[in-house]
């Protein structure tokens, strides 16, 4: 399953579209293909700061698409949710929390998945609480101006079932169904075999399957 | 990749599919431009987060190894006060923490924690709150000294310049955790009041200090170690002979003439040299400690009044009379 290839390479292209860095400068911007991920991963332990260009460039395609993907729009929290996602990289790192069984691109859409989810279930808590819903700056796809309002509201009955569900069986469904990640990279995240990570992703299909029958908006009174 | 089938990926559709926002290269720059001077200090922060880390992880073991410890030592002393109820006390004032050694520990190799100052083991820095293993030879730096805290509750200061190794040194079978040698410098010691038949040592090449619960210190220079008691009472042996020191006593400090003059007895009786009257008073203390050991309580009794009588004044006093209120307590059938 390859999903959201796409974006990926839109993120790459715009990157790459940038000017060229200037090596003269003290900030670090060495091109992330130059870095291998270990040598990396050993100049952000050791605190050295010109490693900050190359976490930078390595991780925010990743980080954008996840984001992007869950979140389904750029509205002006979205900046903020990518220095979230950074700043909980880093604290792992600080805690020894990332144990090399993934790659560091995989660890870090776990995490901006977290961080995505987390945002969605704020934003359902601050629906329920007021009766606006909040601007959604691009609608979804749609042949039609009425079907597109269809598949947004679509979009948020499917975002507030996600927000809903118990939090690591949602971080499953999306890391596999809407991120395409394979279930032995998320096994790996979480230290489980594949076999325990498709019993985790059956469980989590199987509760959007029963709490997508239910009425929606139940919390509203 | 094998999945579940039913319909939940198609459901998600409405999330993998469509535009989800188009970002210029201004944009990009920009963001990136705004992220990296905060990038730079979290990074620069790393290291120093990354110790704080492990210090709060390791002082949160270690709270969990004292508590384990505690319940382990505290099982294991009333399973001896039950066991060896009957054995008369101070029986053996050598003995070591050998006697609850089959009791179970959580971390036998956990002995001393470094609680402040600066100490290496094998050129190896060793962080404040690290542990520092059995068979460890640790030193203080020429500028700073350190404080560690035993397993046993007895709390250790080093002096700069000073080498001490946690395991026996001995040669016994099993090193025990209520032994250390001090190589070279300093260290003041403070050991809670042990159990019946327990005791801390502490050797240099000439001299095995034996503990049963005080504040004293051992300072180990060429070929001299001045011992002083600050409290309680310690036994030394040097050379074959032993003798106790009690609280203000000091011992072999004469022969270091720094510290000669820091000696600190107590007043002689009837103008004789202090040396003359404490190796009389230790001598019938000695006597005294060593007939009770044995059982022969009417000798160890004499003993006793002896040194009242004679040295009234003296600081093994105390010691004698509370040796016997204790053979006023054994049963008058013995």
């Amino acid at each position: 399953m390859e999903i959201g290839g796409a974006d990926d390479e839109q993120v790459q292209e715009t990157m790459a579209a940038l000017p060229t860095p200037d090596r003269s400068a003290p900030r670090a911007t060495t091109p992330p293909d130059e870095w291998d991920e270990d040598a990396l991963l050993e100049r952000l332990l050791a605190g050295d700061r010109a490693a900050a260009g190359a976490l930078y460039d390595t991780l925010r395609p990743p980080i954008d698409r996840t984001l992007r993907r869950v979140l389904h729009h750029r509205g002006p929290d979205f900046e903020d949710h990518v220095q979230a996602t950074f700043e909980r990289i880093l604290r792992g790192l600080a805690e020894d929390r990332f144990a090399r069984r993934s790659s560091l691109k995989t660890w870090a859409c776990a995490i901006a998945s977290h961080v995505a989810l987390d945002a969605l279930r704020r934003i359902q808590r601050e629906r329920g609480r007021s009766a606006e819903m909040p601007e959604q700056d691009v609608l979804p796809a749609g042949p039609s101006p009425s079907a597109r309002i269809e598949s947004l509201n679509e979009l948020r009955r499917i975002q507030g079932i996600l927000s809903d569900m118990n939090p690591d069986l949602a971080e499953t469904l999306v890391m596999h169904d809407v991120l395409g990640h394979k279930l032995s990279e998320i096994g790996a995240l979480r230290n489980a075999t594949e076999s325990a990570t498709q019993s985790r992703l059956h469980r989590a299909r199987a509760e959007l399957k029963r709490r997508s029958v239910r009425p929606i908006n139940r919390r509203q009174p | 990749m094998s999945t579940p089938t039913n319909d939940a990926p198609e459901m998600l559709d409405v999330l993998r599919s469509g535009p989800v926002g188009v970002t210029s290269p201004e944009d990009v720059e920009k963001a990136r431009g705004d992220m990296l001077p905060w990038l730079e200090s979290q990074i620069a922060g790393l290291p120093a987060a990354r110790n704080v880390h492990r210090q709060e992880k390791h002082a949160r073991r270690l709270r969990a190894y004292w508590v384990g410890g505690g319940f382990a030592v505290a099982a294991a002393a009333a399973l001896a006060f039950f066991v060896s109820g009957s054995e008369p006390e101070g029986r053996d004032i050598q003995a070591s923490f050998g006697d609850i050694d089959d009791a179970p520990r959580s971390e036998p190799e956990a002995f001393a924690t470094v609680v402040s100052g600066r100490v290496k083991s094998e050129s190896m820095e060793v962080f404040v709150g690290s542990r520092i293993g059995l068979s460890s030879r640790v030193a203080t730096t020429d500028t700073e000294g350190a404080t560690l805290s035993a397993s046993t509750g007895v709390q250790i200061e080093l002096d700069k310049s000073t080498q001490l190794s946690l395991a026996s040194g001995d040669g016994a079978k099993t090193p025990l955790p209520n032994r250390l040698v001090l190589h070279q410098g300093r260290a003041d010691f403070s050991v809670p009041p042990l159990p019946s038949g327990q005791t801390f040592v502490v050797r240099t090449d000439d001299v095995e200090v034996t503990v049963i619960g005080t504040k004293f210190s051992v300072a180990h220079e060429g070929e001299f170690t001045c011992v002083r008691v600050s409290e309680g009472k310690v036994r030394v042996a040097r050379g074959g002979q032993s003798e106790t020191l009690t609280r203000g006593q000091s011992s072999g400090c004469d022969a270091q003439k720094k510290d000669a003059t820091k000696t600190s007895l107590r007043s002689p009786r009837n103008g004789a040299s202090p040396s003359t009257t404490l190796a009389a008073e230790n001598a019938l203390l000695t006597r005294a400690l060593s007939a009770e050991s044995q059982g022969d309580h009417a000798r160890a009794r004499r003993a006793f009044s002896a040194l009242l009588a004679q040295y009234p004044q003296s600081a093994f006093a105390e010691d004698a009379r509370d040796g016997l209120k204790r053979l006023d307590r054994v049963p008058s059938s013995e």
